[in-house]
């Protein structure tokens, strides 16, 4: 399903401005992601984006030679030949893709960060700053799972950890 | 050596496709975008690995193997020493021993190139060079075909140092002795 269409129909039922934090793995076009993202931004939220990937999804684990890869969300398939050639395009696709999604994130004054499951979520709530997340820090979930943090303490942390 | 001929049997294999492993994966995304090469085409790009060139080194060595190969340098200006005494009139195999040398040196002599130099010797009544002359390989077998025993014992010849010494003087690649 497209972003911006799922977002309406959230948004429709929101009836003043404040904080919204949108988590996906923004693997798809850039017009896409653009036009959720303006959308949020029609409302007058104040935004942030958590861009979640698996370590799989930064390097895939696929064997050399002739694949079938099958997309797990349309079920469309293509025909693909992997090797170290292949990874390494396929990994400077997704540094660029990225770099997009944070570059149009800065440009719109939303908050980016990315987050690789691999890592410790510990490491990654208290490395971001605190201004992303939707509550006052000293309340709510945070708290209770004793993830509080003074704000501004750590700095951001967005590459792809190794 | 007609092995070799097998070789290109051995990129078979290489050529017969698997059927592609299907993987499931969170977006074609950046797979789809051009660049990218598509697989699995009956006649893609044939992508030899390294192991298949190892393997036809060691194919073509183990048939070069299997061909038994000699490396040899053909002597180009020999002598055949024919030993013509009467002892080579005796009898084996209802042929005179003599006639089964001049066969063996006739063999020799068509082994031989045409730019080849002969110089025939007989040993009785001594050991002598027949006719002072050297001949091509096709006229060597012609007076070897006229050449008769003779009717007497050969002089005592110490072959070893007699031959040696007409190869180094006379510069002989090779000296063959039929007695």
């Amino acid at each position: 399903m497209e972003l911006a269409p799922a977002l309406a129909e959230h948004l429709r039922s929101l009836r003043r401005p404040g904080k919204a934090i949108l988590i996906s793995d923004f693997l798809m076009a850039a017009a896409s992601y653009q036009q959720g993202l303006n959308l949020l931004r029609a409302f007058n939220l104040d935004i942030a984006v958590i861009q979640v990937l698996t370590r799989q999804e930064v390097d895939p684990p696929f064997s050399n030679g002739s694949l079938r890869v099958v997309d797990s969300e349309t079920n469309a398939e293509i025909g693909f030949q992997w090797d170290a050639a292949a990874r390494q395009d396929y990994q400077a696709k997704l540094a660029q893709h990225n770099s997009q999604i944070r570059s149009f994130c800065h440009q719109s004054g939303i908050h980016y960060s990315l987050y690789v499951t691999d890592r410790e979520l510990d490491d990654f709530i208290f490395a971001t700053p605190a201004r992303h997340w939707a509550f006052q820090i000293d309340h709510g979930i945070f708290k209770s799972r004793g993830f509080v943090r003074p704000f501004g303490t750590a700095a951001p942390d967005n590459s792809i950890p190794d | 050596m007609y092995g070799l001929l097998a070789l290109p049997l051995l990129i078979i294999p290489y050529l017969i496709r698997r059927k592609p492993k299907r993987v499931i994966f969170s977006s074609l995304l950046l797979l789809t975008e051009p660049g990218t090469r598509a697989g699995g085409r009956p006649l893609g790009k044939l992508r030899l690995p390294l192991i298949f060139f190892l393997q036809l080194l060691l194919l073509t060595l183990l048939i070069l193997a299997l061909g038994e190969p000699v490396f040899s340098l053909r002597a180009s200006n020999i002598a055949i020493v024919l030993d013509n005494s009467a002892s080579m009139q005796t009898l084996e195999n209802q042929q005179t021993r003599f006639a089964l040398a001049q066969e063996k040196a006739r063999e020799l002599l068509a082994d031989l190139g045409v730019t080849g130099k002969v110089d025939l010797y007989l040993t009785a009544p001594r050991l002598e060079k027949v006719r002072g002359a050297t001949f091509e390989p096709a006229e060597a077998a012609g007076v070897l075909a006229a050449l008769t025993p003779f009717d007497l014992a050969d002089a005592p010849i110490d072959y070893q140092s007699s031959l040696s010494q007409m190869a180094k003087e006379r510069k002989y690649d090779r000296v063959f002795l039929y007695h």
